[in-house]
């Protein structure tokens, strides 16, 4: 039987910590782990790229979530 | 007078082998930082605009100095430059969006909204030939993205437009939490250091996000 799936979650600016999550986890149950909601100026990020929230995650992946800035 | 000696950064950036015109849209934190960092690594045509002038809450992240209040910010940057680098700078006090412009080289858009993003990708950037690299910088107080493409390529067009979103979707910070001189050089830093990597041929990163706090760097490509 496969063991937890190992992601980081975390929002910047803020904190990114690693979480052990078991069965098949997806962005949503990743980032409910972690306790963080995405807020309406955020983007949801994995591996750097944009992602849905019911996308599966696997070992190593890293889940952001990433403002959407404007200024200069 | 004497001029700058660039010969401990000859294999990373030559500037007598680097003809482009680079253009800095918005010279603000970020634009103004990256106008100086080009002129520092020896970069001989840029072309800075901006209407705004210089007020005090400016001044602990832009470049200008207490002596450039009450100036228009390209001016006052034209001054620092030549003063520092030896640079002559060719300088618009006007909205870019407003005005008739025909760009080519190396466009750094550096402006505060999404809006006007918007108006001059559409107006002069999109689909032009002339324009080899767009470098568009986006800051917050800890969190930077910089888009880097080619305006004609219809990949980079097709996928960069998606990055656009409105002002409204864009985050607002409190006044107190929006900008801070730290996080401008490093991004302005990252930007600028685009521009070696384009006369090297090196390929890079389409997207690049820079976070401080916690210090990390993410990119894509496509």
């Amino acid at each position: 039987m496969a063991g937890p799936v190992l992601v980081k979650v975390g929002k910047v600016p803020g904190r990114v910590d690693e979480y052990a999550i078991d069965g098949q986890p997806t962005v949503e149950t990743a980032l409910k782990t972690a306790g963080l909601k995405v807020g309406k100026h955020d983007e949801v990020r994995v591996n750097g790229g944009p992602a849905a929230l019911d996308a599966e995650l696997h070992n190593n992946d890293v889940v952001l979530l990433t403002p959407q800035v404007k200024g200069a | 007078m004497s001029e700058l000696d660039f010969w401990r950064q000859l294999d990373i950036f030559s500037p007598s082998q680097f003809k482009k015109a680079v253009h800095v849209i918005g010279v603000g934190a970020i634009g103004s930082y990256i106008a100086e960092t080009l002129a520092k690594m020896g970069v001989k045509k840029i072309y800075v605009y901006d209407p705004d002038v210089v007020e005090l809450h400016n001044l602990p992240n832009q470049v200008y100095g207490l002596k450039d209040e009450g100036k228009k910010k390209v001016e006052a940057l034209a001054s620092y430059l030549r003063e520092t680098c030896g640079v002559e700078v060719k300088a618009a006090d006007t909205e870019v969006g407003e005005g008739k412009y025909n760009f080519s080289g190396i466009i750094f858009l550096c402006v505060d909204s999404m809006a006007a993003r918007k108006e001059i990708w559409d107006k002069y950037l999109k689909l032009n030939i002339n324009v080899d690299l767009l470098i568009e910088v986006r800051m917050g107080a800890e969190v930077g993205r910089i888009y880097t493409i080619k305006p004609f390529n219809y990949l980079d067009v097709k996928n960069y437009e998606k990055t656009l979103y409105s002002d409204e979707e864009a985050e607002e910070s409190p006044c107190t939490a929006r900008t801070i001189s730290s996080t401008v050089k490093v991004i302005a830093g990252i930007a600028a250091h685009k521009v070696t990597k384009f006369q090297r041929g090196i390929p890079y990163q389409k997207e690049t996000i820079v976070s401080l706090n916690p210090l990390l760097i993410t990119t894509r490509s496509w």
